[in-house]
């Protein structure tokens, strides 16, 4: 540890030097400041607004097959200017486009608005401003990360226009549905676009991340050890791991199913019978490319949740006024679930015809991951108890991730249970369990972290009483939405359906699915709430203090409007960790990591006294 | 018009808000509002909280008892009831977890909400209390596991095929087509080359075993036996789901899967038990396979044994059936498609409202395709269930007369192909009569294939024109 924390140092305050010189003469052109911009805060605002627009893009197509599933003999003619052929001449939605709305809809939110939108934001822009550090390592390669990103969301975006309609086989893309154009119109130019913007996010992804976790490597300020790192940079430093070591499965399965798409090759094909024609493809597994997409898939789930919650840590503790319950339990449950999440993915798998003996073996990893997830909800649950707590809007989207990772998470134990799983796979309690584990959850995280750190990004506040009305009305929305397919899918109702009424078996609930989607209507109207307040707020909001919800993080000892290189002076040292709020002794109910403690006597606890 | 009024109006709406908001705004700064301290807004979320929370597990208990008749379709199989108490177990546990956590998680910001003055309590960690909540969570995971684990190993414990009813089925876009070994119990080979428009499982014909093996349009299952499902798909991923007896298998192009289980309940019993007369098991598909994976349904009917082995019995060989549109011994030659026309398992379901008909100003009809045995014009008691919407529209609106007119698609001599149109028509328009609808609000025309409702040859194109349209007539 000696020796990295003396290269840190060496590095931290060589870099700082450069810097300073740099400071004098830096005035780039304005494209260079704001678009092609090699600043983190820039490109994790364009993060943030490319995550935001494609959230609205995600949250729109849910309501227009939720108003097929919640009333599926309305005429939706109505909505042709937008949609145009795919409305039927009946007033219908088109089938093959209800299909392709869903595939859309999960493509978007997982890797648009929760990988890149969530991770992207709020890695690139805490990393270095909590870590102390002047940028990211390579501010190159960080600006590179962004416009694949962009470039890749062209490609996405491009194709939900395109004749034949976007990819239409469900976010997980199984072939051969996927890779055969006759079988779907969406497997047409559509999958070809969807495939090669995803190869080019997973590039962008591994840009930023090897930047991510190389910053929190090398670039840490002089005493921010490992251990006094806040638990925000810490998840988002074991999920930029991840995501490098995951996401190039994901290229490898989707080169390998392009291969089979445009070369004829034959890696997930065989034995085909397609409209009257015997298909030549020969001694593929279909099977193979679930196994290499989970791969990826299921620590996904982690990516997207993981920097959520380090978010969450951050601001329960600070709004608590209390120290993070379990700092250390908590940073080796992130490093478990980590380490596990890689071990899990074919519970996904229990019914794809593989062998039982590995859904033996995956379900009993599977309950394992329930350990650390526990921990985690126990020690944010034990950080509130005797708190002196504060309901910014922020703490209130944290209390609200907490509690929906726990009912979400709950639910995953009965699915992670094979033998369960066989009724349960591919219905509506799928659909609501990983909704709210991972959705919403991670959604109420991003919130939670827009509200917490817009002054630090903006300089001004957001408005607490639109934060509040918007809190609650989501929150109960949210509920509303996906607790009751719990319900749907216990009656056995399958997923990814257009109609339920061809079934017997599935003609109950049609009030429910019409309250889920009146319910989701909702939800979604009143995160306009949110977008007002947000615009609203960056050019005429409150102007900030520099310290608004007077937190220990390093951050917050930045200008108000920090420029490039975070700080103008010398990179503040860290000689604490990072939650040491209402400590007792001490005059206030914190101090900042940026503190001796030879000026904290008063407070310092016994084994601190020689750091003095 | 309307439109643009529609969008002015919600313009107006969003800028009457932005000004109060900024009115609003504007006082606060003049009466000097903002004090940075925390308010009365700290106290009032506290409550909320605790309110959500108790309103909450109120909606909870209220929803849970309407929803829950309708919650895991009554088991009827072995292992179902198995994994059905298992899943109550496991519900009840999550419960009990889910109120411990919740009770502390909403409690707490009420019960330690903002004080001026007060001091939170400096409480870093505890290791004890962390080993306990670690241990305890892993404890009751061992016993998830073990329980599981335990169901799980019997489930996919198969037994030998000797002792089993074995079924064949196969998934393609989009409907099932099911295969039994016949008399000598022995399933003949198959190969996806020699799948055509009528060897629709690829049967290799070659092979004497696949002589007596035959395809019913439903399932039949012998009550008290062991089933076991040798699953496959001829074009993407389905997945066999038969939501009363538990089971849900993967059916994979070029790669074969299966699944046993043993049935508990004939049809008849069910029907008994839960007081309709009208239902029916069914089969589903629950892996996304293209448009209409939403409407893969066939019947499942479970007899007891000695009913069973009477229609196992009555099953005509799939050879004998398709004797003439086979043109055996059939190699690799790809096949003349059979005479009939409206036999094929119907590719297209009907989301048609029968309502749209009574708004029609001009001339209008709706499409409905209803299934027909091979050169047969009577009713099975699939389509009748299909005629029963027309019945319940037609006694809805006491006014309207119907048109309806059978269609085939253009294979096979026309002739023929009108004659039958015409039969089945008047079989529909029978049938309704004899259910009580007057017989001068229904005509019965046929059309064979003079009138398709899309051109081409592809099999989706003729599967579209089988069909039957209703036209209004008054």
């Amino acid at each position: 540890m000696a020796v990295v924390e003396a290269h840190t140092q060496h590095l931290s305050s060589g870099q700082a030097h450069a810097h300073d010189e740099h400071h004098d003469h830096h005035d780039l052109p304005w494209i260079r400041k704001y678009i092609f911009s090699e600043d983190h805060k820039i490109i994790a605002k364009q993060y943030l607004f490319t995550g935001i627009f494609w959230a609205i893009v995600g949250g729109a197509m849910s309501l227009i097959f939720r108003l097929q599933l919640g009333f599926p003999e309305a005429d939706i003619s109505w909505l042709k200017p937008l949609l145009g052929k795919w409305i039927t001449p009946e007033g219908k939605l088109d089938q093959e486009f209800y299909l392709a709305l869903v595939t859309m809809h999960g493509t978007i939110m997982v890797f648009f608005v929760l990988t890149a939108g969530l991770s992207g934001t709020f890695s690139n822009y805490l990393i270095p401003l909590q870590v102390g550090a002047r940028d990211m390592a390579s501010g190159f390669l960080n600006m590179l990360s962004y416009w694949f990103f962009f470039l890749s969301s062209v490609l996405m975006f491009i194709s939900i226009f395109i004749p034949t309609g976007p990819a239409g086989g469900g976010w997980t893309i199984y072939p051969p549905l996927s890779a055969l154009p006759q079988a779907i119109s969406g497997s047409g130019a559509g999958m070809t676009l969807w495939l090669i913007s995803m190869a080019i996010f997973i590039v962008s992804l591994l840009l930023g991340g090897l930047n991510y976790i190389t910053t929190v490597i090398n670039l840490r300020t002089v005493g921010m050890t490992f251990w006094r790192m806040p638990l925000t940079i810490w998840a988002f430093f074991i999920t930029a791991i991840i995501g490098v070591l995951s996401f190039p499965v994901l290229f490898a399965a989707a080169l390998l199913l392009i291969f089979d798409r445009s070369l004829d090759t034959s890696f997930f094909l065989s034995d085909i019978y397609m409209q009257g024609q015997a298909l030549h493809y020969k001694g593929g597994s279909p099977l193979l490319f679930q196994h290499l997409f989970w791969f990826l898939g299921h620590p996904e789930v982690y990516i997207v949740l993981l920097p959520a919650l380090g978010i969450t840590s951050e601001i329960i503790s600070t709004c608590s006024r209390k120290p993070i319950f379990g700092y250390t339990a908590m940073v080796y449950s992130i490093i478990g679930i980590a380490f596990l999440s890689f071990i899990v993915w074919a519970h996904h798998m229990f019914v794809s015809g593989m062998n039982p003996f590995l859904g033996s073996i995956f379900m009993i990893l599977t309950l394992i991951i329930a350990v650390p997830s526990a921990v985690k909800s126990f020690n944010y649950i034990a950080t509130l108890w005797r708190g002196n707590i504060i309901f910014t809007p922020a703490m209130l989207f944290s209390i609200g991730l907490v509690s929906f990772f726990i009912s979400g998470g709950l639910t995953g134990l009965i699915l992670g249970n094979s033998a369960a799983d066989i009724q349960l796979h591919d219905t509506y309690f799928v659909v609501a369990h990983f909704h709210i584990v991972m959705g919403t959850a991670s959604f109420f995280g991003m919130l939670a972290g827009v509200y917490h750190w817009f002054p630090k990004m903006f300089g001004r506040m957001m408005d607490e009483r639109l934060g509040y009305i918007h809190f609650w009305l989501t929150f109960i929305g949210a509920y509303c939405v996906f607790f009751p397919m719990h319900y749907i899918g216990i009656a056995g109702f399958p997923r990814r359906y257009y109609l339920f009424s061809s079934f017997d078996a599935f003609k109950t609930f049609t009030e429910l699915d019409a309250f889920i989607s009146m319910a989701a209507i909702f939800t979604v109207s009143v995160q306009f709430i949110f977008l007002f307040n947000f615009f609203y707020s960056i050019f005429r909001g409150r102007r900030a203090p520099q310290n608004p919800w007077k937190s220990n993080t390093l951050e917050w000892t930045a200008p108000i409007n920090p420029g490039h290189g975070n700080w103008p002076g010398e990179i503040p040292h860290v000689y604490r960790w990072a939650y040491d709020y209402s400590k007792p002794g001490a005059a206030d109910d914190y101090i900042p990591q940026n503190i001796p403690f030879s000026q904290t006597p008063e407070s310092n606890l016994p084994h601190e006294k020689d750091e003095e | 018009m309307v439109t643009l009024l529609i969008i002015a109006c919600i313009l107006l709406l969003v800028l009457i808000l932005l000004l109060a908001f900024r009115a609003h705004v504007l006082i606060g700064i003049i009466k000097n509002a903002y004090t940075g301290k925390v308010g009365v807004a700290n106290k009032i979320n506290a409550i909320g909280i605790l309110i959500f929370f108790i309103v909450g597990l109120i909606a909870f208990y209220f929803s849970y008892q309407t929803a829950k008749p309708y919650f895991l379709p009554e088991a009827a199989s072995v292992h179902g009831l198995a994994t059905d108490r298992m899943f109550w177990l496991s519900m009840t546990i999550i419960l009990i977890a889910f109120l411990v956590t919740n009770v502390l998680l909403y409690t707490f910001p009420y019960l330690y909400q903002y004080k001026e003055g007060k001091r939170a309590y400096f409480y870093p960690d505890n290791v004890k209390l962390e080993m306990m909540w670690t241990l305890l969570p892993a404890i009751v995971m061992t016993i998830l596991v073990w329980m599981g684990l335990k169901e799980w190993n019997i489930i996919m414990d198969f037994p030998p095929e000797e002792e089993c009813v074995v079924i064949e089925i196969m998934g393609k876009q989009f409907g099932w087509h099911v295969r039994y070994a016949g008399k000598d119990m022995k399933m003949g080979k198959y190969s996806f080359n020699s799948i055509n428009n009528v060897n629709h499982m690829g049967i290799d014909l070659s092979d004497p075993n696949s002589m007596d093996d035959f395809c019913p349009n439903e399932i039949h299952l012998p009550k008290g036996k062991k089933i076991l499902l040798k699953i496959r798909s001829r074009d993407v991923i389905h997945s066999v789901y038969l939501p009363h007896f538990r089971v849900k298998m993967d059916a994979v192009p070029g790669m074969a899967t299966k699944f046993w289980f043993i049935p508990t309940k004939t049809t008849m019993e069910m029907r008994d038990q839960l007081g309709k007369p009208d239902f029916n098991y069914e089969m589903a598909c629950t892996e996304i396979c293209g448009k209409s994976h939403f409407a893969m349904r066939m019947v499942v009917v479970v007899d007891e044994p000695e009913e069973f082995e009477k229609w196992y019995a009555a099953q005509k060989p799939f050879v004998e059936e398709n004797a003439s549109s086979l043109n055996l011994p059939v190699k690799s030659k790809p096949v003349e498609q059979k005479t009939d026309t409206m036999s094929v398992a119907v590719e297209i379901k009907d989301t048609v409202n029968l309502d749209v008909l009574l708004n029609a100003k001009e001339e209008k009809s709706v499409a409905l395709h209803i299934n027909f045995a091979p050169n047969e014009f009577s009713l099975s008691e699939e389509a009748k269930t299909k005629v029963d919407e027309i019945y319940t529209f037609m006694i809805k609106n006491k006014d309207i007369k119907l048109e309806i007119d059978g269609h085939t698609d253009n294979t096979g001599d026309p002739k023929k192909n009108k004659e039958l149109s015409e039969k089945r028509a008047k079989a529909i328009v029978d049938y309704l009569v004899s259910k009580g609808v007057k017989k001068n609000r229904l005509k019965a025309k046929g059309y064979g294939s003079e009138k398709p409702l899309v051109e081409g040859d592809s099999e989706q194109a003729k599967a579209m024109n089988r069909r039957v349209e209703l036209k209004k007539i008054n």
